[in-house]
């Protein structure tokens, strides 16, 4: 029977395969019958909440044809191996998409973040403009998050992927931090989130700059959404990428002082935040050393509100009101004077 | 095969937005002078207001290279008119031969979202807002553009009349004296560039009132 040429194009279609599978007695040789194919079938589906309906029972379905061919030669069916990526939620978002139904528009960080290292350590730079496509949903946000004491990540793309991303790496910090009673380093950051990022094929989209002060010296990091990484002296990453890399490599230069580090910081951010319009309001700085850390958030404001009306405004209530009409509410309850007591 | 989509095409958006307010006698126009494609900036001081006639002004947004061609297909007819009628074209004349104009290429528009303002043959101000293709109407104040429906709010809180459902209608014209009418348009573009990323850079304002058109330019933010 045509199971064998069942088209095996998920994970989940190879689990109910399996499934079939065991069912077929091996000593007697007879076909399934097609009923309890359908029941086998029917009862995965049902009970895997994950499971897109249509697109599992289609394409089994079609895929077997019980069109009485019961003499057919035992054949092995090819199964995948065990585990792997589970992509069944991405089929279902492109049969949705096709039908018109578009997934809701995430909020991005469209951003310019940077890193620098210069004589005593890292500095990271990053603008505090979030947009929900052409609108600015938050003026001021913190794109540089904490990651451990001495390690620092600035992040860009969907602004909730890099919040859970980083919070989710840095617990696994700390968790470490007492596990082994050391200090963090950037690198076992640095494999944590490349390792997750990976996992999820891109879809977790975080782009992030990873940087700060171990033992071994002062690291920086890129980190792209697919998990390939790079260490480099300095970097850049967002929409606003090209506009401060342009200063970078124009300005920068090995062993940088704290101060020159922090203006060229500074400068690349405004590029970002003057010529992208992905990126803007004001500048957040985190200098790290093998001292310490200082978060200077806010460390430029450039772009103050242009006009503020002396006067102000007033909003009155402009809801007109044409007709009023009071209805009592009716007294549904009679009440009844000594009634008997009641009864435990 | 899937059925493949046209990868390129004939417009782009190059963001912005304008506004217009009618008084009793004069007509603000105003619109920022940010042109942008994508996530870039063109230019930070580009005019999208024109001056089709003594008392008409026009302000567009959406893609410019259109509206650069309607206006001058504008400035043509007004130019044959005046050698017709040996006059200006009035205000609602205009609106009216914008709206012709825009129809005419119903199935293959121009990208243009408009405001016209000016002083009607009384002297009263008067503003005619349109859609892409020519469906206008004569209003009291409208804004047009990527800033607009941050901006249009506001401006329904604080000018229009009470209820169109009231008797006896209510002109929509504002009761504003000029000066106020200016402060309100600068706050609204201050507080349009402050959420919208394609407002910004400067405001270009024209006032046309009974001594001629005068224009006035105000700082937004550069982000």
């Amino acid at each position: 029977m045509a199971v064998e040429q069942a088209n095996l194009c998920t994970p989940q279609d190879a689990a109910v395969v399996r499934t079939l599978r065991v069912f077929r007695d091996p000593h007697v040789d007879r076909e399934l019958e097609p009923a309890t194919v359908l029941i086998i079938i029917t009862k995965h589906v049902m009970s895997s909440p994950s499971l897109n309906f249509q697109t599992q029972i289609s394409g089994l379905i079609l895929s077997l044809s019980f069109s009485g061919q019961r003499n057919m030669s035992n054949s092995v069916i090819e199964v995948p191996p065990k585990g792997g990526f589970s992509f069944d939620l991405c089929k279902r978002n492109e049969m949705l998409a096709k039908k018109g139904v578009n997934p809701p528009s995430f909020r991005k960080t469209g951003t310019t973040i940077v890193g620098l290292v210069f004589q005593d350590g890292v500095i990271l730079g990053a603008d505090t403009r979030a947009t929900e496509g052409p609108i600015v949903c938050d003026k001021n946000c913190e794109k540089i998050h904490y990651m451990a004491p001495n390690i620092y990540c600035c992040g860009a793309g969907t602004a909730a992927d890099t919040e859970a991303v980083t919070d989710m790496v840095s617990s696994q910090l700390q968790l470490h931090r007492y596990h082994t009673g050391r200090e963090s380093r950037v690198v076992t950051a640095l494999t944590l989130l490349k390792r997750h990022l990976f996992n999820y094929q891109g879809h977790v989209s975080a782009a992030l700059v990873l940087g700060g002060v171990d033992v071994t010296g002062p690291h920086l990091h890129t980190i792209y959404p697919h998990g390939s990484t790079d260490t480099l002296p300095f970097a850049t990453m967002g929409s606003g990428s090209l506009a401060a890399m342009a200063v970078f490599e124009s300005k920068y230069k090995e062993g940088l002082t704290r101060n020159e580090g922090i203006e060229l910081v500074t400068e690349a951010i405004c590029s970002g935040i003057f010529n992208d319009l992905g990126s803007g309001s004001n500048v957040d700085v985190c200098v790290i050393t093998k001292g310490g850390k200082e978060y200077l958030r806010n460390h430029l404001q450039p772009n103050p509100r242009t006009y503020t009306n002396s006067k102000g405004y007033s909003f009155p209530k402009k809801t007109e009101v044409l007709l009023t009409k009071i209805i009592p509410l009716k007294e549904k309850v009679e009440i009844i004077e000594g009634g008997d007591a009641m009864e435990e | 095969m899937v059925k493949q989509q046209a990868n390129w095409s004939p417009y782009d958006n190059n963001g912005g937005s304008c506004v217009a307010i009618a008084g009793a006698d004069y007509c603000v126009i105003a619109a920022d002078t940010r042109m942008s494609t994508g996530y870039n900036i063109l230019t930070r001081e580009y005019s999208k207001i024109c001056k089709l006639a003594d008392k008409c002004v026009m302000a567009s947004s959406g893609f410019q290279a259109d509206v650069k061609a309607l206006q001058k297909q504008l400035a043509a007819r007004h130019l044959i008119y005046q050698h017709q009628h040996n006059k200006q074209m009035s205000c609602p004349a205009m609106a009216q031969l914008l709206s012709n104009t825009l129809y005419y290429k119903r199935f293959f528009p121009y990208y243009s979202f408009n405001v016209l303002g000016g002083l009607d043959n009384e002297g009263k101000g008067c503003v005619f807002t349109y859609d892409a293709v020519g469906s206008y109407e004569k209003v009291g104040y409208s804004s047009q553009g990527s800033g607009s429906t941050l901006i249009t709010p506001f401006l329904d809180n604080q000018l229009k009349s009470p209820s169109p459902l009231l008797l006896p209608v209510q002109d929509a014209v504002t009761p504003l004296v000029e000066a106020e009418a200016i402060d309100l348009v600068k706050t609204v573009f201050a507080s349009a560039s402050e959420r919208d990323i394609y407002t910004g850079d400067k405001i270009e304002i024209v006032v046309v009132n009974a001594t001629g058109i005068r224009r006035e330019y105000m700082e937004l933010r550069k982000d």
